[in-house]
């Protein structure tokens, strides 16, 4: 029965409700979205199937990574709430890769799932005007626009499944895994989503009907063992940094040098492919049962076994997934094969001989959308007032679904507050890397970030989040002033220190001779510059502080940036100057109603492209694969002379 | 749009006394500086607007060119940028080093129609002509396309490919790694990298060592050899071909007719024409028609006529002479250790009786002719004794062939050399950022730096074969290593 006949023949739910902002789902976007929308006043409330499963990390027990730790900081600097909540409730905390340059330094947590999920819950149940719901949406509620040129409908609200009806301004989708979702097992095939939770089986017949076009996406979680099970000593221990850097910038790092928990390395081999080879038939994936698209960075390990079959041993680690639990998670063996091959399978590892399963690994099926109808506002090009975020936009991971969860909430709030809203470009944060490559890009698998994405990393660092993102997060209202002017205070401070140092001349004196050398660095001829010495590979700022002998006492977050400035000023130079021409296409914005079809010799294939993602510029329009830089060309020439016809204005 | 510094060769290449190289952008005049020396040691940049200067352009130490240099800043120019137009010897090898240069300074190759592109953008095309413009782009960017992928030889191609998939493999790994530090780990990796990128450059170098001797494409000066049977052609081309600093190649995929010999006369290419059967029936005129030979003649870049001067002009040197009026040729006195029967004078004369520039006509009237006229007529024929036998005269037929080529007095398909300094533009890029990351690695810099300047080089090898970045990176890394949960 489709929803329609059932809420005009069943429906005698006489609830009304109004609010400014609705918000679908309370995972890692929703309770960004959510959060965001209330702190900038709005009357917000918060939908979810259960109230017990807010902020649930269903999948894996950590937060950050490689890129993903750029994404917390962002969100921090922006006003967000995750690299708070997981500096309140982590157990364990790495910088990874910090042999290698800054630009790919990243933070990586291990958090107490149920830890982090409470906190999370108590921060959105003290926020005001921000309100808690139990209650599955089946419905979005919508309005033709009159008048408008092309079809265009207006989000006025949402219905949920008992019949209620929520009256809203904006609305922020943030669905999760939760649309239609189906669990898979071997055989074992259950109508749930995540953690055997309820699934949310009608809104995609809502969307459906106002014109969404929906994709199926699938992923996949592993075992988690008991711990009084595992036999560690035949594992190699991972135990945290000795010093614990925090995500957020307002957390005072000593508030983060806790006692930290250890994770463990084991291996697959040989005996555990073999099994997996041989029950490959009764793999949901090979055996075709599974029809949504698995995403390739995440491959289950039957995926890798067949894949890489040249590849001996697979490295897997045992990570825990809270203090007040003995579960361990199975990091790297995520699978879909039927629990008697599970069973079978870990025990091959050396240290799980004796492995009890707590609880499955299952592949997970779920409804989402093509995000090419999307605006780089995360608001639906087709229905004005609707927003959405998270795994519901096609993406994967924690971190990607706050970031965007962030943005479609703050977006949601400038468009009811009448403001531009807020859109970050590539060369300002891997959160624009992530939304322009979500709304841009043809995309076939679940996203997910990674620093190889970001053209601009160089810049775009974990350690000068706040210095690219703080003001904006203080023009939009999510940041105070106290945390704004220190960014400015931060910024004035890291620039006379670098002009400083520049002045700085060492002579080739004794004491500087023997400091040289003690780092195996070549002796002076003639006199340098400061500078000159701290963009020896082999030296850094910190390192010359004893012959500096007018070095003022700064803080480490700003020496940090003199150093990185400094030493790697050649190619942070240089992208730069790729970011200025980069910026220019980008500022030519392309009208919203803008007729393809009027533009004389486009390409069938580009108009085509063209039409159907409605690029905000010529920049973003670029990147549509199938559109050649002659069509730019071509477009930029028409829309010049439009512009002399005053059939529109460049917006600077 | 963009404001970088954009050159191009303006006029055509065809065979012009004067050719122009354009430069337009915010360094145009900073560029010139670099390249352009003038008497008494004047600074180009103090000069000031629409002013004209005598100097040398030169690369370093080595002088290319005596040239003229326009300066015009802007707003006053066709782009409305800073804008250099430098007028040289109109020989494509001398445009095509300046423009080379101009570009090694730090210009870039401007885009098909990218001039006028800018003249509009800023305002200085009228509106009316807006169509047209877009026009212009589109038609020049396809044409550029298609003459660039069909200059483009299999075998460059293939080694392009080959590279850049080498190179992609490297900055997959790399990433890989960076992403998933805890799985892939990069210890003595950079030692193992030094070695796979400087073989890398190796290759790159080849191929661009190999560009200025024109087999990097298939350019080159399209050239047919006539003469009637028996007068040595295939001799003479044997002689050619034979030499040992010659070069044949088998070229496939052109679109020109058969194209059998390709020949490198110190370092100028020459594509032989064989007209199906030159050399077998010896008899172009008889063999395939009178309009078919037209036609080589009419596409022929050059013109080789082989007059076998042991015997009398006949009718068939008639009706070659006649199809060549008008052209430019050599003409060849073949069997000169021979005893000779034709001279050059002989040819001449003939020439002056087609051209209707004889004094005195075939009736045996006197004509009195304007002789400027008939002076330029003769001109156009450069007369070389030659003994395909014996091997004389051979120096002075390529010297010929290379004046003309550097005077620009042959002319050919432009867009094929304007297609070569891009490539090679391109190449010189990769290069570069192969150099730098040797020069991290030996620096000791971070492992994520090598991945952003391989990058570079994989992008300008891609704009070689016309092939963008896209999504080949993150496809190379999930399908070449295991990452994840």
């Amino acid at each position: 029965m489709s929803i329609e006949a059932k809420s005009e023949t069943m429906n005698r739910n006489l609830l009304e409700e109004t609010y400014d902002v609705v918000v679908v789902g309370a995972g890692h976007a929703g309770c960004e979205a959510a959060l965001a929308c209330a702190r900038l006043g709005l009357e917000t409330i918060l939908f979810t199937v259960s109230v017990d499963s807010i902020a649930l990390m269903p999948c894996n027990p950590n937060i950050g990574g490689s890129s993903k730790g750029h994404l917390v900081r962002e969100i921090d600097a922006l006003g967000g709430q995750m690299g708070i909540n997981i500096d309140k409730t982590f157990i364990q905390s790495k910088m990874l890769n910090k042999s290698k340059g800054p630009a790919v330094h990243s933070l990586r947590a291990q958090a107490d799932k149920a830890n982090y999920s409470m906190e999370m819950r108590k921060t959105l149940q003290n926020t005001e005007h921000l309100t808690i719901r139990q209650a599955e949406v089946s419905e979005i509620l919508t309005e033709d626009i009159a008048g408008a040129s092309v079809l265009k409908k207006r989000i006025t609200g949402v219905r949920t499944v008992s019949g209620a009806t929520y009256h809203c301004r904006a609305a922020v989708l943030c669905t999760g895994t939760y649309l239609r979702a189906r669990c898979l097992t071997g055989e074992m095939i259950t109508y749930t989503g995540p953690n055997g939770l309820q699934a949310a089986n009608h809104l995609t017949d809502s969307l459906l009907a106002n014109g969404v076009e929906m994709f199926r996406f699938k992923t996949g979680t592993p075992a988690r063992i008991d711990k009084r099970s595992i036999d560690f000593s035949k594992m190699e221990e991972q135990k945290g940094d000795e010093r614990v850097v925090p995500f957020s910038f307002t957390t005072n790092p000593k508030d983060v040098q806790i006692d930290q928990v250890s994770c463990w390395l084991t291996y697959t081999n040989e005996r555990t492919h073999e099994i997996i080879r041989n029950n490959l038939d009764r793999s949901p994936i090979y055996a075709g049962i599974i029809e949504g698209t698995g995403p390739r960075y995440c491959p289950s390990i039957e995926d890798k076994v067949v894949k890489f079959a040249d590849k001996d041993r697979h490295q897997i680690f045992i990570e825990p997934e809270g203090i007040n639990t003995n579960e361990m998670y199975i990091g790297g063996m995520s699978s879909s094969l039927p629990e008697d091959v599970q069973h079978e399978m870990y025990r091959t590892l050396p240290g799980l001989e004796n492995a009890k399963i707590v609880r499955n690994a299952y592949a997970i099926e779920y409804d989402c959308i093509n995000p090419n109808q999307l605006y780089a506002s995360l608001e639906f090009k087709k229905i004005k007032g609707l927003f959405s975020g998270g795994q519901f936009n096609g993406s994967s991971g924690y971190e990607e679904a706050a970031s965007q969860g962030l943005i479609a909430g703050i977006n949601a709030a400038m468009e009811i507050l009448g403001r531009e809203p807020l859109i970050l470009d590539r060369s300002e944060a891997y959160i624009g890397v992530l939304i322009d490559d979500l709304v841009t890009k043809e995309n076939y698998e679940p996203y997910r970030m990674m620093t190889s994405r970001a053209e601009y990393r160089l810049l775009l660092r974990q350690d000068n989040a706040d210095l690219r993102l703080t003001k904006k997060g203080y023009e939009i209202g999510l940041i105070s002033k106290e945390r704004y002017d220190w960014v400015c205070k931060k910024e004035e401070m890291i620039q006379k220190e670098i002009e400083r140092v520049a002045k700085v001349h060492v002579g080739a004196n004794r004491e500087v001779q023997a400091l040289l050398e003690s780092y195996g660095s070549i002796p002076l001829n003639t006199g340098v510059t400061l500078t000159e010495l701290i963009r020896r590979p082999e030296l850094d700022y910190d390192k010359l502080a004893s012959i500096d002998k007018e070095r003022p006492e700064l803080p480490e977050e700003v020496t940090e940036q003199v150093n990185i400035l400094i030493k790697y000023d050649g190619y942070i130079s240089r992208q730069i100057k790729q970011v200025e021409s980069f910026k220019k296409l980008e500022k030519k914005k392309i009208p919203e109603n803008f007729n393809y079809d009027e533009v004389p010799s486009l390409r069938i294939e580009a108009r085509q492209k063209l039409k159907t993602y409605n690029p905000i510029s010529i920049g973003q329009a670029s990147r549509i694969s199938g559109v050649s830089p002659a069509d730019i060309s071509v477009l930029l020439v028409y829309m010049e002379q439009m512009k002399y016809h005053g059939k529109t204005e460049e917006k600077q | 749009m963009r404001t970088d510094t954009i050159a191009a060769i303006a006029t055509a290449m065809a065979g012009s006394g004067i050719g122009v190289v354009r430069i337009s952008g915010e360094d145009a005049v900073s560029i010139t500086e670099k390249i352009f020396r003038m008497p008494g040691g004047k600074t180009f940049s103090e000069m000031p607007t629409h002013t004209i200067h005598y100097g040398h352009i030169c690369d370093g130490d080595e002088v290319i060119d005596e040239v003229v240099v326009l300066l015009m800043r802007a707003p006053r120019s066709y782009t409305r940028e800073d804008t250099v137009e430098i007028d040289c010897h109109g020989g494509v090898y001398v445009m095509k080093r300046i423009l080379e240069t101009v570009i090694k300074y730090g210009a870039r190759c401007a885009e098909p129609g990218e001039f006028t592109k800018r003249a509009f953008l800023n305002g200085r095309i009228d509106l009316s002509q807006a169509e047209s413009v877009i026009d212009v782009i589109q038609a020049k960017n396809e044409f550029a396309l298609k003459s660039s992928l069909k200059q483009l030889s299999g075998s460059l191609s293939d080694a392009v490919k080959e590279i850049r998939g080498e190179i992609l493999h490297e900055i997959a790994f790399i990433e890989s790694a960076l992403d998933d530090p805890e799985h892939i780990s990069l210890d003595g990796y950079p030692e193992k990298l030094s070695g796979i990128v400087s073989d890398a450059a190796k290759k790159v170098e080849k191929l661009l060592s190999t560009s200025d001797n024109g087999r990097i494409l298939t350019e080159g000066i399209s050239t047919v050899i006539v003469g009637k049977p028996n007068a040595g052609k295939s001799s003479l081309l044997n002689t050619l071909v034979g030499e040992e600093r010659a070069i044949v190649t088998d070229i496939a995929g052109t679109t020109r007719d058969v194209l059998e010999e390709q020949i490198n006369l110190n370092g100028i290419l020459l594509n032989i024409i064989d007209t199906a059967g030159i050399r077998e029936t010896e008899d172009v005129v008889e063999k395939i028609g009178v309009d078919k030979a037209k036609k080589y003649l009419g596409d022929a870049d050059l013109i080789i006529y082989v007059v076998d001067a042991s015997t009398k002009l006949d009718e068939n040197d008639y009706e070659i002479m006649e199809l060549l009026a008008g052209r430019q040729a050599i003409v060849l006195l073949n069997k000169s250790d021979l005893e000779t029967l034709t001279t050059g004078e002989d040819i001449l004369k003939c020439v002056d009786k087609i051209t209707g520039n004889a004094d005195e006509d075939i009736t045996g009237n006197l004509n009195k002719k304007d002789s400027a006229l008939k002076n330029k007529e003769r001109q156009n024929y450069r007369i070389i004794s030659v003994s395909a036998r014996e091997q004389t005269g051979m120096e002075e037929l390529e010297e010929a062939i290379r004046e003309m080529f550097l005077t620009g007095e042959i002319s050919f398909n432009d867009e094929v050399y304007i297609t070569n300094v891009r490539h090679k533009a391109a190449l010189q890029e990769a290069l570069s950022g192969l150099h730098l990351v040797e020069k991290s690695i030996e620096d000791g810099m971070p492992e994520d730096f090598y991945s952003i300047d391989l990058m570079n080089a994989y992008e300008a090898l891609g704009s070689i074969i016309g092939e963008a970045v896209e999504d080949d990176l993150v496809n190379e890394i999930f399908s070449k290593f295991c990452m994840g949960k």
